[in-house]
């Protein structure tokens, strides 16, 4: 008993401090990219021998020391909250997230997630849902700013369309799999192609809920800029500000390894397939970061969406067609159309 | 009982200070959800009294503060006023300099609508156009600095002529401009005008049809826009125009899309007027009109010299009493100046003719129906600054 | 159309309504009397073979300070009569204590004078009647640049306004006009009725005189400061002592 315990708790000290790190490189690399995108040079002065890696804890101490500005109209304690929320819930979800393929030790299995429970997809899915709480109490939080408010209504309505359309495409995946639990469907796709060639529909349903769920540049509404100003952000200032891109990167890193588990195979490659364990490691961190460097890109290429736009694409396209895609499925597992 | 209140309409005040109004604009919407139901421009903001300033100050006084009309386009209010000032005392100019200042004048309106490019996609949520364009307006700038000086507000352009000769370097950053700057474009063009997303925010969006555009005074690529074959460089002939060969592009959609394509191909033309203006412009002459009374004296004369700079300086160039209107094409559209003159050295009155202010107040017709995410991007294609608005 | 045709068009149609027309530099210039402005202005907009479209621009036109040269020239004229009519006075009291000789050339010169006096004062009389085309019974003069998109001609329309009157907004002609009739309220104070939204645009609503009159000081009037002082928002230091108006 005392060993689970204490296995748990290294566990998620460990996940803890590297999510910490992965947020503040994801700083670094953004700007990074961006710049390269965007023709300039991003950070460079602070260790300039490393390219401005350490610029992000230069930052962060920055917005640490700023005024932390209350709006006197505001609901304190929701003020206060919301924040919060908005960085926790993505980080309970990564709690389920594998890190990697499970470490074979003696005749047991080490699973590289704080977690292991056999439903990890509707845990992560269900904590992913409610980080939209923490722009939610954001918004209504600020004190009767009209554009937080728009801001968070926006977010709410994205999300909501976009959770359904997001779990039907996963459905797919959990159906020819038959399980909730991550290890086990990348297993499957270990024997057989990945699902990414069985489900290309849900593939492509999947991606493109992954940049709405974590509001990335062409579904950016909640703070589009130009328009609401800073959206939910608006009457944030200091660390509490600097809360949200934290949970949002967290997001993203979740929502790729999903991608991945889901429908590029995991830790499996297309050669050297699970042996020695370090490959399937690798497999997984590069396809991982592939998909957090397409957010990068994304952002950086496309602009943005109308609400209403948003809205048609997720109701009048997305969701007709994964409805009828786990049609295909069922009918297709009924009368057992051999997997490759 | 619980009743059902009646629906309340948001009213948003957006500006002075917001990211997407260009400037210190302050609309005032009145919202039902998202749908916009009613605009109100308030502007006054930047209100420094020009007309009131131009009426105690000479004609040359004058001259440096039309560059704060357009702030992003000062080459060509420089060139509006003086072709105004030139048509109220009926002065001439050389060759060379009228070749100047097509070349100056179309490479400011480069300038105009590669900073409206930039922060249109900007404003509609593409962030890396930005860049581009800012960097070939850079090299715009750089031209501008070897020329004159100065990087933004110019006050080259004189009446009678411009104040210095171009140099050759500038014909040699001139021609390398020419020859990089079409494939540079060719980058923000192909993350923007075939882009899906890019489409579906800005066609059938604000949309204003040929004659409302008409009645409204829209003028430039806006009016152009809306399928509105008129450009004073051709309809009302100033400078050179007529001897190059240049077309006018024109749509009739009246969207935001038209008036984007509108803008691109605006761009090209220049370059076009600018290539056909570097073959053509004669090597020497004069820069400036030797004539023109502006100019101060350069013969010393024994006595008096001293006496006619400070009468010049002082009483200004006395101008025939009469009242003359010109209007040049700008980037943003039609910018005109009205001068009455009662005889003296300074104008009796003079209004200034601004594009951006007329915008400013037909952009709530053009906006009613549509979403918060179309006001932006109504605002930024119809390109106002707000140095014009307010005057 | 030309301009003299244009000019005709509208002499044929409105009579004695259009007063004058003049030219410079190619610029047409109607002036057209104020209670058949808004009629004239539906006319130009109306008729087929005119068709002002679209209107550039409108302004108004403080001429309280004009220069009238003819005038002050036939006043000129008339102090000089009356510097010659003081001297032939003194000349009259010389001549009782003069002597015979001096008489003689006195009274000559007298004669010269009075002879002269009679010119000048013919001469003032037609500049008299020559400067009365500069004199003006109102204060402004509201004026409409047209022009035809379709047939490519322009016009500029200027109508006497004094401070009394009320124009009739021609806002259902051209739309553009709206911002222009506000801008003129704000900075002339000429109001105008159907306008339907007539408000100060660059000046704030409460904002004492209009400053685009000429009798408007250029550096503002003595209560300004004081006027901005109780706008300042909650907290903003006041306007340091040495930038004030004195």
């Amino acid at each position: 008993m005392l060993i689970y315990v204490l296995t748990g708790a290294i566990k998620l000290l460990v996940v803890f401090v590297l999510l910490l790190l992965y947020a503040l490189f994801m700083l670094w690399f953004e700007r990074k990219a961006l710049g390269f995108i965007q023709i300039r040079i991003g950070p460079k002065l602070v260790s300039s021998g490393l390219e401005g890696l350490l610029q992000p804890i230069a930052d962060m101490l920055k917005t640490l020391w700023k005024e932390d500005i209350v709006p006197h109209r505001a609901d304190k304690l929701v003020f206060w909250l919301a924040p919060v929320i908005g960085a926790m819930f993505p980080f309970a979800a990564a709690m389920a997230m594998p890190f990697g393929p499970p470490l074979k030790i003696g005749g047991s299995y080490f699973y590289l997630s704080v977690v292991h429970v056999n439903v990890g997809i509707l845990y992560i899915l269900a904590a992913l849902g409610l980080t939209s709480y923490g722009v939610l109490s954001a918004g209504i939080a600020s004190g009767g700013n009209k554009y937080s408010l728009i801001s968070a209504q926006r977010e709410v309505a994205q999300m909501v369309s976009y959770e359904v359309v997001m779990a039907l495409a996963l459905l797919n995946p959990i159906l020819m799999a038959q399980s909730l639990d991550l290890y086990d469907i990348v297993a499957m796709q270990a024997h057989h192609l990945w699902f990414v060639f069985y489900q290309p529909v849900a593939f492509v349903v999947f991606l493109i809920c992954m940049f709405a769920t974590a509001a990335i540049v062409p579904f950016d509404l909640p703070e589009a800029e130009q328009e609401l100003v800073a959206g939910f952000n608006t009457e944030y200032s200091a660390m509490k500000m600097g809360m949200f891109p934290f949970g949002q990167f967290v997001t993203i890193l979740v929502m790729s390894s999903l991608m991945v588990i889901f429908f590029l195979g995991g830790w499996t490659g297309p050669i050297w397939n699970g042996h020695p364990w370090i490959l399937g490691f690798i497999w997984y961190w590069i396809k991982v970061f592939f998909f957090v460097f397409l957010f990068i890109w994304s952002w950086g290429t496309f602009p943005r969406y109308r609400y209403d736009q948003l809205m048609n694409i997720c109701w009048k396209i997305l969701l007709p067609i994964s409805v009828l895609n786990i049609l295909w499925t069922g009918f297709a597992l009924i009368i057992h159309i051999p997997m490759i | 009982m619980i009743g059902i209140e009646e629906t309340k309409r948001v009213r948003i005040n957006m500006g002075p200070q917001h990211p997407a109004t260009h400037g210190v604009g302050r609309f005032i919407l009145t919202l039902n959800g998202e749908i916009i139901e009613d605009v109100k421009p308030i502007c006054g903001y930047l209100h420094r009294g020009l007309e009131k300033l131009a009426e105690n100050m000479t004609y040359q006084q004058f001259m440096p503060i039309v560059d704060r009309l357009d702030y992003v386009a000062s080459m060509n209010n420089d060139l509006a006023y003086c072709l105004a000032i030139e048509k109220l005392l009926g002065m001439e100019v050389p060759e060379r300099a009228e070749y100047i200042r097509i070349l100056i004048a179309e490479l400011g309106r480069i300038a105009s609508h590669l900073i409206w490019l930039g922060t249109m996609a900007l404003d509609i949520g593409a962030m890396t156009p930005y860049f581009y364009t800012f960097r070939d307006r850079e090299t715009i700038y750089d031209m501008f600095e070897e020329i004159c000086g100065a990087r933004l507000m110019y006050n080259y352009v004189r009446m009678g002529g411009v104040s210095n000769d171009i140099t050759p370097k500038f014909m040699e950053m001139l021609k390398h401009f020419l020859d990089t700057f079409p494939k540079l474009m060719k980058e923000s063009d192909g993350l923007l005008t075939k882009n899906r997303i890019w489409m579906s925010r800005t066609k059938d969006v604000g949309v204003i049809n040929y004659d409302d555009a008409i009645s409204w005074g829209l003028s430039g690529p806006c009016l152009r826009g809306s399928g509105v074959n008129w450009d004073l460089r051709k309809n009302r002939p100033y400078g050179i125009y007529p001897s190059l060969d240049f077309d006018i592009p024109y749509l009739p959609e009246g969207d935001v899309y038209a008036r984007y394509l509108v803008r691109l191909e605006e761009i090209n033309q220049s370059v076009r007027i600018l290539r056909q203006c570097v073959e053509k412009i004669p090597s020497g002459g004069d820069y400036m009109n030797p004539e023109s009374p502006f100019v101060r004296p350069m013969k010393k004369p024994k006595e008096g010299i001293a006496l006619k700079d400070f009468v010049l300086q002082i009483r200004g160039v006395k101008a025939p009493a009469g009242e003359v209107y010109f209007g040049a094409e700008n980037p943003k559209g039609e910018l005109g100046f009205y001068i009455v003159s009662d005889g003296a050295g300074k104008p009796y009155r003079m209004k200034i003719r601004t594009p951006s202010f007329v915008h400013v107040f037909a952009l709530p017709v053009i906006v009613k129906g549509g979403l918060i995410a179309d006001i932006v991007s109504v605002i930024s294609s119809l390109d106002f600054v707000f140095g014009e608005v307010d005057r | 159309m030309k301009n003299d045709e244009i000019v005709g068009l509208l002499k044929g149609e409105f009579g004695e309504a259009v007063k004058a027309s003049a030219e410079l530099s190619g610029d047409l210039t109607v002036k057209v009397d104020l209670s058949k402005l808004h009629e004239i202005l539906q006319f130009l907009r109306s008729c087929p073979s005119l068709e002002f479209d679209y209107l550039p621009f409108m302004t108004a036109i403080d001429y309280s300070v004009y220069p009238k040269p003819k005038t002050k020239e036939a006043e000129a004229k008339l102090k000089e009569v009356k510097t010659k009519e003081e001297k032939i006075k003194e000349d009259e009291e010389k001549l009782t204590e003069a002597k015979e000789e001096e008489a003689e050339s006195l009274k000559e010169e007298i004669q010269k004078l009075k002879e002269e006096i009679v010119k000048a004062k013919e001469e003032a009389e037609k500049l008299k009647e020559e400067a009365k085309e500069e004199e003006r019974e109102k204060q402004f003069d509201v004026v409409y640049q047209l022009r035809s998109i379709k047939h490519s001609h322009d016009i500029r329309i200027k109508a006497e306004v004094g401070e009394e009157d009320i124009v009739e907004s021609a806002t259902d002609i051209w739309s553009s006009t709206g911002c222009d009739e506000c801008e003129i309220y704000d900075m002339f104070g000429i109001k105008f009725k159907n306008h339907p939204d007539l408000r100060r645009i660059l000046m704030p609503e409460d904002w004492v005189g209009h400053p685009y009159r000429k009798d408007y000081p250029l550096k503002g009037k003595e209560g300004d400061d004081e006027y901005l002082d109780t706008r300042l928002p909650e907290g903003q230091l006041k306007k340091p002592e040495h930038t004030r108006m004195p």
